[in-house]
């Protein structure tokens, strides 16, 4: 139960009734670099491990040491999983697993987050009934890590994920249940998918390169090209990884289960419900100590601050440093069984969207009236979206219709074009 | 009516009429009269107390007879008053016969030893500074001295006067009234001249002949020209005299002119304007005395502990100014009566109410309002006093905006005292005291915080004999706390936790001879404590009800000290208390013999020196991991695995009065705690069944020096303060990369080195004055990341060290206008003002600095500021 989470924030709210919070710069000049390790050995799955560093607080750029890890996850049998075998990423030398660079990490999620180091291991033969630990080598430094051994958790059962209606405060509530018999500590996290759309359909898109042919000569006719079918920048995804830390205990209840916990709560106005919305969960038991450990980051990073937060201290995880064991290791691994749950928000069912105001310009560039207007208008951040010909103009010109580029161009929003290959519409 | 009386006359055979015997046997008080109507020349007159039974004996010679009557009327509750030849005997009650200076010297009037014996055995009540006032029989003593007591009133309302100076001026030998305005002191026999003096009262000067023990109870009134001229006030003339060190006493009219947050006159924030009280910022409830945590303090209201001294998170304390006498704290010298707590005791005492008519008062402020009524229920015998406060700060709450999380949230406290106090007789009286408060806060629709204090107390004070005295103390307090955590309709809970404890303690003072006044006694109290209790909220919940063990214990005390007057130069003190705990199931007995020692040598009278050490234990820890105290803070007793705290201090001081109103100090001190409690990195401290594997020992230094200088009496009074201090604490255990700051030294959250204060108030008129407040201070050490590190989908911030940080230096000066009521005394309400600014100079004071990631997950530093601009506020007391 996140009592200290509640907790803080009501005491911040007593005292805005005259206190305030002013940004401030403490100046700190640190020299932290401890390695931080991440990652869960998946029972049955695949398992990954992200290696990565503390970022100090310092106005001199940072330099971390060099990174080269490798290691084994090694089972109480005797059994030793080596990691998949790596691929050093042509552009910048940086070496990770054969399937993973570091712009497709960027592409999926808009999180800019990229570790150092990553490892990954097939784990589909790993067991439920036996412990394992995680063993590591920094190639530079030959520092060696190791995890204390894991029970694995037991997998637990997601029996529902839905969303809620709050019409008193706009929001839509995720809410979750599940239920894990002898289990009592879980966590998970979610990610966001959704598809939005442009305010306006582009028909046509300007190609820039093409407004001059090679003689300088302009042929705004030849730059603005039509759409084939299905390219258009009207539907976009995008996608974020919450970085919330979500757990709960049932170390109180007479059933290791929770119904219908709402635990994201998304504005009825937000850009996320306009067409199609997905939030995937990945639930996982973890030990106590885990969810202490969790618990102390959520507390460090979110709770400080108010009259009554908790005094923030680093708490030690489950990884240690056998050469050096006065050298603390940021990060605590579990070894469990993750289970998935999706939902989708459809709003051409629900209707519960109500946001985006049309508030675009749109301005008419009429054929041959000011050859340079088309330079003019995309300088100016328009774009063209459609064309009405001559007989059906109010000028009888042929006519350009511009507007705002984000109005037009749905990727402006932050959105991408890549659209899940599993997403369940006909919108691409 | 009369009953049959036997009466012998026995002439004895020996000698002459010196031999004469007389005696009576079991008479009425009506033959009785008629017998000394017979037998003496004077006449006396009775009133017969109607429900009077009694039978008198009595057998003495003829020279010794009248006196033994008088003394068996004595006990019987008469007293005997004289005028001219006459005698009055009445049931409790007096013939007043004083007049006016000189007239008795006119009249001659005739003292038959007689009227001096009785004069010596009734409470006279001294008023007439030229009247002279005869105790005991003149040659029962001819060398040594005498004891004389009493109690030392207001004119108007009767109630007792505490730290008012007996002095006399002769022997140079002083005392101070205690809580309840009594005094002993004793005298060398013959011509006396005794002065008494108290903060804001007319000093009054009495001429004493004292041949025997005795009793004389004293009047004093209010200084109504207190603006000019300077006098040797009580508390400079305590400071020279007495060898305790480091005690603050400040009385209510002081402190309710110290502007405060909502202008609302509050103890512990103006407590927290002395030298060596510190808190971690503003609206924190607790304070740190000496380097000490929050839960070292013993605060006492009526005897009873507070466990919870705040309201409103700490903008308010817990009492009601209108109805407390005074408060004291002790922050060097603690009293071998007190023990339980290792860093200060804070004894804050509840007014008697007005024994002469019915009277009280209404205030309105900002976010408060309150009232208290008080008078005799009995005049003159039977008082009460009952006072109760509320907030309306919901309001506040309701003008936020509707789309913000608080919008309707609930922020309320009530609390109310209520006491009584009957004076059984000359010799005894009884106060009954109850106090009761509520606190409730919820800001969005989950979750809600209750706490509550009850506290209810008895208390019995007896003069003994001359020189005995004892106050026995019986009570019982309780405070409680919810937390309810509604957010899921089957996973919603609450949590409860409660501490319970009855108390019983008797404290006797006897003045052995003119040299030794020993204080001894025993105390113990008996604890139930819940340490937490969850049970679900709804009724298909999933919440398996559980409750923790409750904790009992009995914290059982003996105390004894003793004051030395080695000569007027030169005082010693010294006491021993045996302090222990006996916690039950399972069984586990702590024991620990402590130390209170102290002396004082006056090079001249107004320039002393004192020296002190003491040391302490304390049996109860508050667990909390938070700077400030919360509600969410849960007590623990100490059991076998987690130690009592202990702790010593030694201090020294200088002292010097300049001109009888200029009070300079400096007061250097070195302290020890062993056993403080701090907490493991992600320790759970509520519902923990295993809460001391949580728990980490550390041991604490704090060391200092405080100057402070003082002005008592003139148009300007107030004080000024400069305190260099500095906190450290260390864990004892090695617990290799989590020892906290790697088993170094680290600074404690309320390690602030240097401070500098100023309260002062300056009267224009007797209506009109300003208060100021000034208070600067380092910035309190606070634990900031050193880094981040990417975890979980987030930036998530890394820490090192603790309190590696200090924020950035804390200053306010805060300004009031206090406007009096006119001193029209038949105007039937009196109407005071109090218009003030807190934070006149709108300084943004960081309450704490920060990292916090944003919705977006960038990471930047922030500060908190609690009091961020200018706080006007208006206070409106009208009193009846």
């Amino acid at each position: 139960m996140a009592v200290r989470h509640i907790f803080c924030s009501a005491a911040i709210a007593a005292l805005m009734l005259t206190s305030c919070i002013y940004p401030f710069d403490p100046g700190l000049e640190t020299t932290d670099s401890r390695i931080v390790v991440e990652g869960a050995i998946s029972i049955g799955g695949t398992s990954t491990f992200n290696f990565s560093r503390v970022i100090p607080f310092t106005s001199a750029e940072y330099n971390p040491p060099a990174m080269e890890m490798t290691g084994y996850i090694e089972g109480e049998d005797g059994t030793r999983i080596a990691p998949i075998p790596m691929y050093q990423d042509e552009d910048s030398g940086d070496g990770y697993s054969y399937f993973w660079t570091k712009n497709s990490y960027k592409d999926v999620f808009s999180n800019p987050y990229v570790p150092e180091w990553m490892l990954r291991f097939d784990t589909p033969a790993t067991l439920p009934d036996q412990r394992y630990r995680v063993h590591f080598e920094e190639k530079v430094t030959g520092a060696v890590y190791e995890s204390d051994w894991l029970d694995v958790c037991a997998q637990p059962v997601i029996d529902d994920l839905r969303y809620i209606f709050d019409y008193d405060r706009n929001e839509l509530n995720v809410a979750l249940s599940m239920h894990c018999n002898g289990h009592q500590h879980f966590r998970w996290h979610y990610d966001e998918t959704w598809e939005y759309h442009s305010d306006l359909y582009a028909s046509y898109y300007l190609d820039p390169d093409l407004l001059f042919d090679e003689n300088g000569q302009y042929q705004p006719e030849k730059a603005l090209i039509k759409f084939s079918s299905p390219h258009n920048n009207y539907y976009c995804w995008k996608a974020e990884q919450s970085p919330d830390v979500k757990i709960f205990s049932t170390a109180d209840q007479v059933e290791d289960k929770f119904t219908d916990l709402e635990f994201h709560r998304v504005s009825r106005s937000n850009d996320k419900l306009q067409i199609l919305y997905r939030l995937t969960v990945h639930l996982e038991a973890i030990s106590e100590e885990a969810y202490l450990y969790w618990n102390n980051i959520d507390q460090n990073t979110n709770n400080q601050g108010s009259i009554f937060a908790p005094i923030p201290s680093q708490m030690a995880g489950n990884i240690h440093c056998i050469t050096d064991p006065d050298a603390e290791v940021i990060g605590y691994v579990n070894a469990s069984r993750e289970a998935v749950g999706i939902m989708y928000y459809n709003n051409v069912q629900e209707g519960f969207y109500n946001g985006r105001s049309t508030d675009w310009n749109i301005v008419k560039v009429e054929e041959f009236y000011d050859p340079y207007d088309f330079v003019f208008w995309y300088a100016r951040g328009y774009l063209p979206y459609t064309f009405v010909p001559a007989n059906m103009s109010d000028t009888g010109q042929d006519t350009y219709m511009w507007s705002p580029a984000r109005c037009v161009d749905c990727r402006r929003a932050g959105g991408t074009k890549n659209r899940p290959a599993d997403w369940p519409n006909n919108d691409y | 009516m009369k009953k049959i009386v036997t009466l012998f006359f026995l002439l004895a055979s020996l000698n002459l009429a010196a031999q004469e015997t007389l005696e009576v046997k079991r008479v009425s008080l009506d033959s009785l009269v008629s017998f000394l109507n017979k037998e003496f020349p004077q006449d006396f007159y009775s009133v017969r107390y109607e429900e009077e039974q009694a039978t008198f004996s009595v057998r003495a010679s003829r020279d010794e007879f009248l006196k033994q009557a008088f003394e068996a009327l004595r006990l019987k509750g008469y007293r005997v008053s004289s005028y001219g030849n006459a005698r009055f005997i009445l049931h409790g009650k007096t013939v007043f016969t004083d007049l006016p200076t000189g007239y008795f010297d006119s009249q001659g009037a005739a003292n038959d030893g007689s009227l001096d014996q009785y004069l010596s055995e009734q409470s006279a009540i001294a008023t007439f500074q030229n009247k002279v006032y005869e105790i005991g029989d003149p040659g029962a003593k001819t060398s040594g001295s005498a004891y004389l007591s009493g109690h030392v009133r207001d004119v108007s309302s009767g109630e007792p006067l505490s730290g008012v100076s007996v002095y006399d001026e002769k022997s140079g030998i002083y005392t101070v009234t205690d809580a309840d305005g009594f005094y002993r002191v004793a005298i060398p026999v013959g011509d006396s001249h005794l002065s008494l003096s108290g903060y804001s009262l007319e000093d009054l000067h009495l001429t004493l002949k004292i041949w025997d023990d005795g009793s004389l109870d004293v009047v004093m009134k209010e200084k109504v020209t207190a603006l000019t001229g300077s006098v040797v006030s009580a508390d400079a003339v305590s400071r020279h005299r007495d060898a305790k060190m480091g005690i603050e006493r400040v009385r209510m009219d002081v402190i309710k002119k110290i502007p405060t947050a909502f202008g609302e006159g509050d103890i512990i924030k103006a407590v927290l304007t002395l030298p060596g009280v510190k808190s971690v910022g503003e609206a924190s409830g607790g304070f740190n005395v000496r380097g000490g945590s929050t839960d070292q303090n013993l605060i006492l209201f009526n005897d009873g502990v507070i466990y919870n001294p705040t309201h409103l998170f700490g903008i308010f304390s817990a009492f009601n100014s209108d109805v407390i006498s005074e408060v004291e704290l002790y922050k060097s010298t603690i009293p071998a009566e007190f023990g339980g707590r290792i860093s200060s005791v804070l004894d804050v005492r509840g007014r008697e109410g007005n024994s002469k008519k019915i009277s009280g008062s209404l205030g309105v402020g900002l976010l408060t309002g309150h009232f208290h009524l008080e008078g005799p229920i009995v005049k003159d015998r039977t008082t009460f006093i009952i006072g109760g406060r509320t907030t309306y700060s919901n309001w506040l709450l309701n003008l936020m905006p509707e789309n913000s999380n608080y919008h309707g949230g609930k922020a309320s406290f009530s609390d109310v005292n209520a006491s009584v106090t009957h004076k059984i007789n000359a010799a005894n009286s009884i106060q009954a005291s109850a106090y009761w408060s509520r606190d409730g806060f919820s800001f969005d629709r989950d979750t809600s915080f209750r706490y509550s204090n009850l506290n209810a107390a008895l208390k019995w004070r007896s003069r003994l004999g001359s020189r005995l005295n004892l106050i026995a103390t019986a009570g019982y307090d309780s405070y409680g706390a919810t937390f309810t955590n509604d957010f899921n309709e089957w996973s919603g809970y609450a949590i409860n936790t409660a501490i319970k404890d009855v108390f019983a303690k008797a404290t006797f003072r006897y003045a052995v001879s003119d040299a030794h006044n020993i204080s001894f006694g025993l105390s113990a109290m008996m604890y139930a404590l819940e340490p937490g209790a969850i049970e679900g909220l709804n009724g298909n919940t999933y919440i398996m009800p559980r409750k923790l063990d409750t904790q009992k214990a009995v914290e059982p005390a003996l105390f004894i000290s003793d004051s030395w007057n080695v000569t007027p130069k030169l005082v010693l003190e010294g006491g021993v208390r045996l302090g222990s705990l006996v916690a039950l199931e399972p069984v586990k007995f702590y024991a620990y013999p402590e130390v209170r020692i102290s002396g004082k040598y006056s090079f001249l009278d107004n320039l002393s020196v004192k020296a002190g050490f003491n040391t302490m234990s304390q049996y109860i820890h508050l667990i909390t991991n938070t700077s400030s105290i919360s509600p969410i803070d849960t007590w623990q007793l100490s059991n076998a695995r987690i130690r009592p705290q202990t702790g010593w201090q030694a201090a020294a001081g200088l002292y010097w009065t300049i001109g009888g109103s200029l009070d300079l100090s400096l007061e250097p001190y070195y302290k020890q705690m062993e056993h403080y409690l701090d907490y493991k990195s992600g320790a759970m401290l509520m519902m923990n069944e295993n809460l001391a594997d949580d728990l980490v020992e550390t041991n604490g230094k704090a060391y200092g020096i405080e100057f402070m200088a003082k002005k008592t009496s003139g148009k300007l009074t107030g004080w000024v303060s400069y305190t260099y201090a500095r906190t450290q604490l260390r864990e004892t255990q090695d617990r290799g990369v989590e020892t906290i700051n790697g088993g170094d030294w680290y600074n404690a959250p309320h390690d602030k080195p240097h401070e500098v204060k100023l309260v002062g108030n300056y009267k224009f008129t007797h209506r009109y004055s300003l208060s100021v407040n000034l208070d600067y201070s380092t910035g309190r050490p606070v634990t900031l990341p050193v880094g981040y590190y990417y975890y979980g989908g987030g930036k998530r911030l890394a820490y090192s060290s603790r309190n590696n940080y200090r924020i950035p230096d804390y200053f306010r000066l805060d300004l009031a206008m206090n406007i009096e009521p006119g001193h029209y005394l038949r105007q039937l309400t009196h109407m005071s003002w109090t218009i003030g600014v807190y934070n006149v100079t709108g300084r943004k004071n960081a309450y704490s600095v920060f990292y916090s990631a944003d919705e977006a997950g960038n990471i930047s530093g922030k500060m908190l500021s609690v009091f961020a601009y200018p706080i006007p506020y208006v206070n409106l007391n009208l009193k009846f």
